[in-house]
């Protein structure tokens, strides 16, 4: 899906996102960095049209996403535990997404067989905790199974690698490049070294606004560890106090 | 770790929780309920064999009242299990702590005794013990008859351990416990049954003086306490395993998967009812209503058909009784903790309209089935009024009750307890609940019973045939104000 924005703008109180004119290819995958409260999980929210614009829209194959249902069988997307149905087990939740983008029973259960690798510490069965109980860690994989379990052609990912131990870390990466060029991706976090390898291009979100964007090549990881280090050398140079 | 320092951590456990000054009023609510129905209790009790003289002239108040204590120690087991904290709730902290577990056993069992369902009934006993057992019993009659009494209150406290353990572990055993008790109370009101034999016998000799009703009754207490102890240290370990990677395993729910319904609405459905029964609030203002609404066609059954105001009334509260709890808040607010779960996923405003609206229908036509065969049996005149009634919620409230969840803007705490808990609750909910009220009643004053009835029917099949075109508004609204619905459920402090 080509995902596109027009003079989008979100204001809080101390606080304006803008993204004039954002443009992303169908099939590429776009990583998002930037520190805490540059906007990140709030332009995710708008493109998934959770929280109303205060002016602009995103769009979505030309279609602004406040105004159509459509894109939504073909997007799935995972911000967090919020997004869990903390009383269901996660294999009742799986099937519940599954048919709310009417996959079949067998369909979910044939697609769930390619993450039994993934999601291992808990049973894929008939009986097991409900999420509520689940450690954080799990309850964020129940989470990123069920965004691609549709396999759909939009993702969202807020912070995915979050609580995931080194080894899901891994596999995670892995689903993500199954999918890389099939589906378009976004996909934001604070771990420079995973989003780099999964993402085709990434932009510097500052303060709500993107200050850089760039396709990712072999510099990038150095490149935007050196952007960061910079943001707080000023501090760490400064001469004390005599 | 003493008693002094459990009930100490429980005091502090209040005073600092965040919740202290909820938790604060909730105590003085308590308080107040506790005193008020203190006070009538030992009212009821004191004036028991006045009252019992003025209606049963014939009958001796003292053999009565004992036919029934066994029967009263089977509702105070069900209204423990549904209303009482259960022991051990809040033992995790403690479990890494170098406590045996016989003894943090014996606290959980002691400060879950300290409780209003223990407090109550004994005032209760206490004022019948005095009114109706001193003065026909002797001394030592009257001696075993408090102690027995004694044994069975704590009997029902140790029968609440024990049903609370066997829910962990599989609720169908208590499911199939709570079957045979009501079969066997079904059988006893039909005078097959042989609690009241079972009753009468304990406490009639008990109060005459014979010992060997007190020796059963006191192994009884033994063997149900030995069991409730074993059951709780068996508990411990289960709450460990909540934080351990060992699974504490859930039964799955029979989905409507299973019976044969696919579709977007009928999983919105299943997550409806999975809500309900596997969180507590909900959960427990659904089965409130069950034994509520039952209680009240047994006891008012014969009143109800001679009365058309009446009639009336308890018409519309029966064939909404067990969906009014939860569509009282308008139903989307039970869903506001995960309302973006649904805002990003493909099912579009109608649907969600649609499933609410079968879940309402689902609720009403459950309420009616579950008072059907007494109403048929005790007051078959009240059949055409439920008829009516039913049709006006469906066609009438349906949509209020929808309409009304489209502008709650505060999502449930659907993990609270539902008791003195106003979370959630608005005045808005509240005028429409009376409004929808006040209608059938202004109609039964305004053109009688019959006529009444035929434009509430008709009202219900106007407001049923036109649901494709106020569901498909209805979602238009919801459309509306998804941003400010979801923004409302994402503020509240849960």
């Amino acid at each position: 899906m080509h995902l596109t924005t027009d003079h989008l703008t979100k204001r809080y109180d101390n606080f304006e996102l803008s993204l004039p004119n954002l443009s992303i290819d169908a099939g590429t995958a776009f990583g998002l960095v930037g520190n805490n409260g540059a906007g990140k999980t709030t332009f995710l929210r708008l493109v998934l049209d959770l929280i109303r614009a205060d002016a602009g829209t995103v769009q979505l194959d030309g279609e602004a996403v406040a105004d159509t249902f459509d894109w939504k069988t073909r997007t799935g997307s995972y911000l967090g535990p919020s997004f869990l149905i903390d009383f269901l087990t996660p294999d009742e939740y799986w099937h519940f997404v599954g048919q709310t983008y009417d996959l079949s029973e067998a369909e979910v259960n044939d697609r769930l067989q390619s993450f039994t690798d993934f999601y291992v510490d808990e049973p894929i069965g008939d009986t097991t905790k409900y999420i509520r109980d689940l450690s954080t860690g799990n309850k964020n994989k129940a989470g990123l199974i069920a965004a691609l379990l549709p396999e759909p052609d939009l993702l969202v990912f807020d912070e995915p690698f979050a609580s995931l131990d080194p080894r899901s870390q891994i596999q995670l990466k892995e689903l993500l490049q199954e999918r890389r060029g099939d589906a378009t991706m976004l996909i934001s976090s604070h771990d420079l070294g995973h989003v780099t390898d999964v993402s085709d291009r990434i932009a510097i979100l500052e303060a709500g606004e993107i200050v850089r964007d760039e396709p990712t090549d072999p510099d990038t990881l150095e490149d935007l560890t050196t952007y960061f280090r910079d943001t707080i050398r000023p501090k760490e140079t400064e001469p004390a106090e005599a | 770790m003493t008693l002094l320092d459990a009930l100490r951590h429980q005091w502090t456990q209040q005073w600092r929780s965040t919740n202290w000054g909820r938790n604060l009023v909730t105590t003085i609510f308590l308080a107040i309920a506790a005193v008020y129905f203190g006070v009538l209790f030992v009212g009821l009790g004191w004036f028991y064999p006045d009252v019992v003289a003025e209606m049963t002239p014939e009958r001796d108040p003292l053999r009565l009242l004992n036919a029934y204590l066994l029967h009263g120690m089977v509702m105070l087991t069900v209204g423990r299990f549904v209303l009482q904290r259960s022991a051990g709730s809040a033992v995790r902290p403690y479990r890494s702590l170098p406590i045996p577990k016989g003894r943090l056993t014996r606290l959980l069992q002691v400060t879950s005794a300290l409780s209003l369902f223990n407090l109550l009934p004994l005032v209760l006993l206490g004022a019948l013990g005095a009114s109706t057992v001193g003065p026909s019993a002797s001394a030592v009659g009257m001696a075993y008859w408090a102690t027995g009494v004694l044994l069975v209150l704590i009997l029902s406290q140790f029968a609440n351990s024990l049903l609370r353990v066997a829910w962990d572990r599989n609720p169908s055993v208590v499911l199939g416990t709570a079957v045979l008790f009501a079969a066997g109370l079904g059988l006893d009101a039909l005078g097959l049954g042989s609690l009241r034999l079972a009753s009468a016998w304990c406490f009639d000799g008990l109060s005459t003086g014979r010992p060997l009703p007190l020796i059963v009754l006191a192994t009884g207490a033994v063997a149900a306490g030995w069991a409730a102890h074993q059951a709780l240290r068996t508990r411990l370990y289960a709450v460990g395993e909540e934080t351990s990677t060992g699974a504490r395993v859930t039964p799955r729910l029979t989905g409507l998967r299973e019976l044969g319904l696919k579709g977007q609405t009928a999983s919105l459905v299943q997550l409806s009812i999975m809500l309900i029964l596997r969180n507590k609030r909900p959960r427990q203002m659904l089965l409130l209503n069950v034994p509520l609404t039952i209680g009240l066609v047994v006891f008012m059954g014969p009143q109800l058909s001679g009365d058309p105001f009446l009639e009336m009334l308890f018409g519309f509260l029966l064939t909404a009784s067990l969906a009014s709890p939860y569509f009282q808040f308008g139903g989307l607010a039970w869903h506001g903790n995960h309302f973006d779960v649904l805002l990003a996923r493909p099912p579009i405003p109608r649907t969600l309209i649609q499933s609410q609206f079968a879940l309402f229908a689902g609720l009403c036509l459950c309420s009616v089935l579950t008072v059907l065969p007494i109403v048929a049996w005790q007051a078959p005149g009240l059949l055409d009024t439920l008829a009516a009634l039913l049709l006006y919620n469906l066609g009438v409230s349906a949509p209020a009750f929808l309409l009304l969840g489209t502008w709650n803007r505060t999502a449930l705490a659907v993990n609270q307890t539902a008791f003195f808990n106003h979370q959630g609750n608005t005045s808005l909910a509240m005028i429409s609940i009376a409004a929808l009220i006040t209608l059938p009643l202004t109609l039964f004053f305004g053109v009688g019973l019959e006529p009444a009835l035929w434009i509430l029917a008709g009202l219900g099949l106007l407001g049923l045939g036109t649901a494709p075109i106020w569901m498909r508004g209805l979602g238009r609204l919801l459309h509306r104000q998804r941003y400010t619905l979801a923004a409302g459920f994402r503020a509240t402090d849960l």
